[in-house]
């Protein structure tokens, strides 16, 4: 009964209800909002419940109806095209009355005795099938009746082009050109339609006036210079190379080349800090503790100093043998296993990184450490 | 024969990284050749001949540009070659420079040495050894368990994974 109320199209998926009336106009947004949201939901279940009524086949991801042709008539979306203006052709033939007849396909052709088409490829009267053209009095001597023909024939396909031209000039004056030829009007030489000459751009005059410049005996060399005119651009790209050798091999700018490059890579891959305020070159140093440490350095007394500088070589070493960690692993001393553990190592960090906090630095903690280090490197 | 380009050398070295880590400093900058009968016998450097990327050292570069580019065939290790799409591949015969470098290490029983050998992946059966901290996608080298190299590949897992799965 809740259906009958509703016109529902099935083939647009489409419910209405034509008894439906707001109570007031419109109190507030979120109200009618509300209203609204509740109402089409009530629809969309009417057009659901119509849906699982229509008879369906089961399918593999549940079942399947066919839905009806539609009901609603929906608008079209673009208006209707506007009809083309009447030929001159079909304004003479109402003028005069002349009605279009059907005409056959197929014409009796005596000069072959046999039915041809009567347009287009082997078409009756063709020029191909007149071995012969008798001479007439009126012939003028040199003058081949056969060439004529074909110039006949040809002036008049040129005056029905320039009809159909004509034709389809008067339509696009009102608009109404076909849409088979709308897209290739700009090709037509048809008024109105062509599309506006380009402006010529800075760029292109430029290089005309590049073209022009060079364009004498002596490639523009002798010329006068116009007042403000440059040289002309390079056509080509020229590569320069670095030399192959170089004093005793590799040259300054291919190092240095080499370098970049490098020091590019290593700073992108690495995720620690590039440190440049120390001076030190070739440091590029990978982890946030060990730039830590450098700043605190000159902190710290000249003793621990040194010590300290000696772990920091022996860390670098232990950064560049990363790999040889997991190669090795036998012996079984206390300080050996803390090395390779690396968590243990971590640990190890840990407290010293405190230690440095504290800026309490005893030196047997401090040894046993690179003890460690220098252990492994070893 | 000619330097590589800046672009050129940073996709060579980017390749090369992959492999090598930060040990590709070593090998470029600070390796020192042992060739020529020079008294300073410098470094190594990269060259560019017909599209492929030598390994050579300054010696004999300067040895060989007597011999006019048409001519020269190869000098000193290849390690790869620029494609006609202009990227870069690593070739084979530069695997003992890759090999003596490497940053992950990889190494196969004996019984899986021809399966990688005739082109197949490596199976986790297959795994003798392999180093720490290896992640998805890196470049490894592969040996047998004898040390010797045979390849090089990408990791198609990580260390830990390869603990993880099953056979």
């Amino acid at each position: 009964m809740e259906q009958s109320q509703y016109e529902i199209d099935l083939g647009n998926l489409l419910a209405f209800d034509p008894h439906y009336q707001f109570p007031s106009p419109s109190s507030s947004r979120e109200e009618l909002v509300k209203e609204a949201l509740e109402h089409g939901t009530k629809l969309v279940q009417a057009v659901a419940d119509s849906l699982f009524n229509l008879p369906s086949t089961e399918d593999r991801d549940g079942p399947i109806v066919k839905l009806p042709a539609p009901t609603t008539r929906l608008p079209r979306e673009k208006p209707l095209p506007k009809p083309r203006p009447p030929t001159k052709w079909e304004l003479f033939a109402e003028k005069k009355g002349i009605q279009k007849r059907k005409k056959d396909k197929l014409v009796f052709d005596e000069q072959t005795d046999t039915w041809k088409r009567r347009h287009g490829y082997d078409r009756v009267n063709d020029d191909k099938d007149i071995p012969i053209i008798e001479a007439k009095m009126t012939d003028e001597p040199g003058k081949d009746p056969f060439a004529e023909r074909r110039k006949e024939k040809k002036s008049r396909v040129d005056k029905q082009e320039k009809n159909r031209l004509h034709n389809l000039k008067q339509a696009a004056k009102v608009g109404a050109l076909p849409s088979h030829v709308q897209l290739a009007a700009t090709a037509l030489p048809i008024t109105g339609t062509q599309a506006m000459p380009r402006k010529v751009g800075k760029d292109e005059l430029q290089n005309v006036a590049g073209m022009a410049s060079i364009a004498t005996a002596s490639g523009g060399k002798f010329d006068k210079k116009l007042p403000g005119e440059k040289p002309p651009k390079h056509e080509k790209k020229y590569r320069k190379f670095l030399p192959a050798a170089e004093g005793s091999g590799m040259g300054a700018l291919e190092k240095q080349q080499t370098e970049k490059v490098l020091n590019k890579l290593i700073s992108k891959n690495s995720h620690g800090v590039l440190n440049v305020e120390k001076g030190n070159s070739f440091l590029l140093v990978p982890v946030d503790f060990l730039s830590f440490f450098f700043i605190l350095f000159p902190a710290c007394g000249s003793k621990v100093n040194s010590v300290l500088h000696s772990f920091w070589i022996g860390f670098v070493w232990f950064l560049g043998c990363e790999h040889v960690q997991c190669e090795e692993g036998k012996e079984t001393t206390k300080q050996r296993r803390e090395v390779i553990n690396p968590k243990q190592v971590e640990v190890e960090q840990e407290i010293f990184q405190e230690n440095i906090k504290r800026r309490v630095f005893k030196e047997r903690e401090v040894n046993s450490m690179m003890h460690n280090v220098i252990f492994f490197v070893k | 024969m000619r330097p590589l380009d800046e672009k050129e050398t940073t996709l060579v070295f980017d390749k090369l990284y992959k492999i090598l880590g930060n040990n590709l400093q070593k090998v470029v900058m600070e390796n020192p050749s042992h060739e020529g009968p020079d008294q300073n016998p410098g470094h190594y450097c990269f060259r560019l001949q017909k599209n492929r990327v030598y390994y050579v050292s300054e010696s004999l570069v300067k040895r060989a540009t007597n011999i006019k580019r048409e001519k020269l065939v190869s000098m000193g290790t290849q390690i790869g070659k620029f494609t006609k799409s202009d990227k870069f591949h690593l070739t084979i015969q530069g695997l003992n420079l890759l090999a003596a470098n490497a940053k992950h290490k990889v190494w196969l029983k004996p019984t899986s040495e021809m399966s990688f050998l005739y082109g197949n992946s490596v199976l986790k059966g297959g795994l003798g050894r392999i180093t720490e901290n290896i992640q998805v996608n890196d470049g490894v080298v592969v040996f047998s368990m004898a040390d010797v190299p045979l390849g090089f590949g990408v990791a198609a897992k990580s260390t830990q994974d390869c603990r993880k799965m099953d056979p």
